[in-house]
């Protein structure tokens, strides 16, 4: 096990991403939800070609969170530092020591830390071409021997120095152990008065000193391009113009793609019903095809979750698959059909927008923006005890939610991570809508000017929820403030847009092999619920004389969801709701744009009722309760959309919290607290709009 | 050398040496593994909340309620604060540390 150390901003990643090629793969931290990027590659070479063997030697090569120094202040530090002495992932065999070329003086100060640590070390002098660039010379034999480990000029941009690099790893980690190692490193032992970081930095100096000539100090060009970016007006006039224009790039860009995939899944849907036999297929035959496409399935799943074949999860892989084998067969299709392939419908949709949003936001912190951005955001935040960090992640929870609570981890403080993930649901997400657009429609048909001012005021409503919360938290459960500001203005580079493609590739594959995992047993859960039990056969025969959405309806008034919808009947009515806006409710807790559909089907009009809008509007409209009065009044629709801003109702996003907080207490805080809020004030906009607009 | 020390937060733009580290401060360690600790210098260039300062190479905004907690002292050659971070940032060896921060004394 080889690890990669340096300073944030050193390159460190994209030199991992040139050793490793495209080997690499993320995983968990064991304990902790710090990812950590490994890639098992082999180097060859060395210093004792063992004998015999072939001259290759497996690595297991793991790039560490940025450091500044070996005292952690972040959870992804202190990853780093538990890795670097030896912690849950055992010793290292060797250290990869990124420094950035252009700033010795700073990175040495976590070089001399870590080459006390006595493990075989190598220097990689990083961004070599820019130092030269401009005018710094670096004395690397000097350097090497001051610090007594070998030092390779590299240059990832350039192509410098890799292959060395390689080479003198390979030679490190064919040391015999047997032949003594240079343990005594040169360090702040020399001169251990006052503050130790003091100390470092001044043997960091000494060492600069005697292998650094010319420039050391950053150009004037960066300080004024700072001074426009950092002012408080013009730098956050600018920053607004950058973020709507991404935000404006990602709802224009995965449109397409989201239409594609949602196509796709339709085709898929309708290719199984078709290839499905529609005849009874003899037990002999079906029940051994499909118990053992089910345990395949489980496998692929096992695997994509990274989840161990243990006895439990061995038996439960045997037992459903013996169950859904044992289905009849038109249950088995619409399992197949609503369930399997809605479900992971469901969850690739988000894809697009979510592998954009990190495209973007990788570019923005690979040029050095993204520092700038935190800290014009730090004044507005702080207010209600969010740091300036936190704008990211709201700003991508407009989207979605979940790149949004992934992306919080760039936040280090743990309580502001929490409180920003706790709030980020809040924020009207793109899932709302079409929700929005039918309640639009039911409220102001033909007033367009009225629907927007409807748009703007639910997402006013949102963010006004999400700052409220944060404040909230702030004085209550989560009391004190956002960690003060220090953060790095690293300089302005050219970002890579390699690296941005392979950041946002693994981004985008823990989001479908974590959430999805989750996503898939929810929703056939769900499945589960709105199909069962079935409508009894003499009930069921005398409807199919009617039509196929009566039974529909039937069959979901007569299911669990139907009988749930009804029993909590006195719960929603004090919102305006009756029993079949209940059972919609219920659905989209899964995903709130369910809604549509579930009352599409619901008020019997078929599952394609919701493509049509104005058909489905009319249909609502003439809803009426058991006394004659109509179901959406004014002060119903406004309910409902209050409820839809504020509700919890989005399974994969509780998946994400839950994964993302390392336990399910915030993904269900969360959940509990969002209700709640959404309870009352739906609650409260409901009566006020009744005494406003009188039935 | 007559040093007048005050918190950074309320200093004018210039070269500094940083003489103290209130204790309790919010987060010591990422602040002195930035640079910012007592003996070494720093250059403030802009001020406001958070403000904007240059320690040993790199450009870090700090936010006003730190910058609180930190003593400074005028650095040397205050006249030429770029020129004056980049000696003592590079120049510094073990024997002239002393002499290159006559306010350690203070501390």
């Amino acid at each position: 096990m080889v690890l990669l150390v340096g300073n944030p901003n050193t390159g460190k990643t994209s030199l991992f991403n040139v050793l490793s090629g495209l080997r690499a793969k993320t995983a968990n931290y064991p304990g902790i939800t710090v990812d950590l990027r490994k890639a098992n590659i082999e180097l060859t070479g060395g210093i004792q070609p063992s004998s015999g063997h072939t001259d290759r030697h497996p690595i297991e090569l793991i790039d560490l969170p940025g450091l500044y120094s070996l005292t952690p202040s972040s959870p992804e530090e202190t990853v780093a530092v538990d890795a670097l002495c030896g912690g849950r992932l055992g010793k290292p065999a060797a250290i990869v020591l990124v420094l950035d070329a252009t700033n010795l003086a700073r990175n040495l100060a976590l070089a001399g830390e870590v080459l006390e640590l006595g493990l075989p070390t190598v220097v990689a002098l990083n961004m070599i071409d820019a130092a030269d660039a401009s005018g710094i010379k670096i004395e690397t034999e000097k350097l090497s021997q001051k610090l007594e480990c070998p030092v390779v000029a590299t240059s990832v941009r350039a192509r410098r120095g890799i292959s060395e690099l390689r080479h003198q790893l390979a030679q490190l980690v064919t040391y015999d152990p047997a032949l003594p190692l240079v343990t005594e490193r040169p360090g702040c032992a020399v001169a251990c008065h006052g503050c130790k970081y003091s100390a470092r930095f001044a043997w960091s100096d000494s060492i600069v000193a005697g292998t650094v000539t010319g420039a050391t100090v950053r150009s004037r060009g960066t300080e004024q391009v700072d001074r426009v970016l950092t002012a408080p007006w013009i730098g956050s006039g600018l920053l607004a113009a950058i973020m709507l224009g991404i935000f404006f790039c990602i709802f224009a860009l995965a449109d397409v793609p989201m239409g594609l995939i949602e196509g796709w899944f339709g085709w898929c849907g309708a290719m199984v019903d078709a290839w499905l036999p529609a005849a009874p297929v003899t037990g002999l035959v079906w029940l051994p095809t499909v118990a053992a496409a089910t345990a395949v399935t489980f496998a692929i799943a096992y695997r994509l979750g990274q989840i161990p074949w243990s006895r439990v999860s061995i038996a439960a892989a045997i037992a459903v698959s013996i169950a859904v084998a044992s289905l009849p067969q038109a249950d088995f299709r619409s399992l197949l059909i609503d369930g399997v392939i809605g479900g992971i419908a469901g969850v690739v949709v988000f894809l697009p927008q979510i592998c954009l949003l990190f495209f973007f936001i990788t570019i923005l912190e690979d040029s050095g923006y993204m520092a700038r951005a935190a800290f014009v955001m730090e004044r507005l935040m702080r207010f209600v005890g969010l740091p300036g960090k936190a704008f990211v992640p709201m700003l991508s929870a407009h989207a979605c939610a979940i790149p949004g609570i992934m992306a919080a981890r760039t936040i280090e403080n743990w309580r502001d991570r929490l409180v920003t993930i706790l709030v980020l649901p809040l924020l009207t997400c793109s899932a709302r809508l079409p929700v929005y657009a039918m309640i639009a429609a039911l409220l102001f048909g033909d007033q367009p000017l009225y629907a927007g001012l409807m748009f703007a005021a639910a997402y006013s409503l949102g963010l006004a929820a999400a700052l409220l919360t944060a404040w909230v938290l702030k004085r209550t459960v989560l009391a004190g403030e956002a960690a003060p500001l220090v953060i790095e203005l690293p300089p302005y580079r050219l970002p890579s847009l390699r690296n941005a493609l392979l950041i946002t590739f693994d981004r985008a594959s823990v989001f479908v092999r974590k959430a999805g995992s989750v996503i898939l047993l929810i929703s056939v859960i769900l499945w589960a619920l709105a199909s069962y039990p079935k409508l009894p056969d003499a009930q069921l025969a005398t409807l199919q004389q009617e039509s196929p959405t009566t039974v529909a309806q039937q069959s979901l008034e007569y299911s669990l969801a139907g009988r749930a919808g009804q029993a909590i009947e006195p719960l929603f009515a004090p919102l305006g709701f009756d029993w079949k806006i209940n059972v919609a409710v219920i659905s989209s807790f899964a995903a709130r744009e369910v809604l549509v559909s579930t009352l599409s089907i619901v008020y019997g009009m078929g599952e394609e009722g919701a493509e049509d809008q104005a058909g489905l509007t009319e249909t609502l409209r003439r809803q009426r309760r058991a006394d004659g009065s109509p179901v959406f009044t004014i002060a119903t629709s406004v309910s409902l959309l209050v409820f839809f801003v504020l509700a919890m109702q989005c399974l994969p996003t509780q998946a994400v919290t839950r994964r993302e907080t390392g336990s399910w207490t915030w993904a269900i805080v969360q959940f509990s607290y969002m209700s709640v809020l959404a309870y009352g004030a739906a609650f409260v906009a409901y009566r006020l709009c009744l005494m406003a607009f009188p039935v | 050398m007559v040093s007048k020390n005050a918190p950074l937060a309320t200093a004018k733009p210039g070269s500094f040496v940083c003489v103290g580290i209130d204790p309790g401060t919010l987060s010591p360690a990422r602040m002195n593994s930035l640079g910012i600790c007592v003996g070494r210098p720093l250059e403030l260039l802009s001020v406001g909340d958070p403000m904007i300062i240059r320690v040993c190479g790199t450009i870090v905004g700090l936010s006003r309620q730190l910058a609180a907690a930190v003593q400074v002292a005028p650095g040397p050659a205050g006249s030429r604060p770029s020129a004056a971070s980049q000696r003592t940032c590079d120049a510094g060896s073990d024997g002239d540390r002393m002499t290159a921060h006559p306010s350690l004394a203070n501390v």
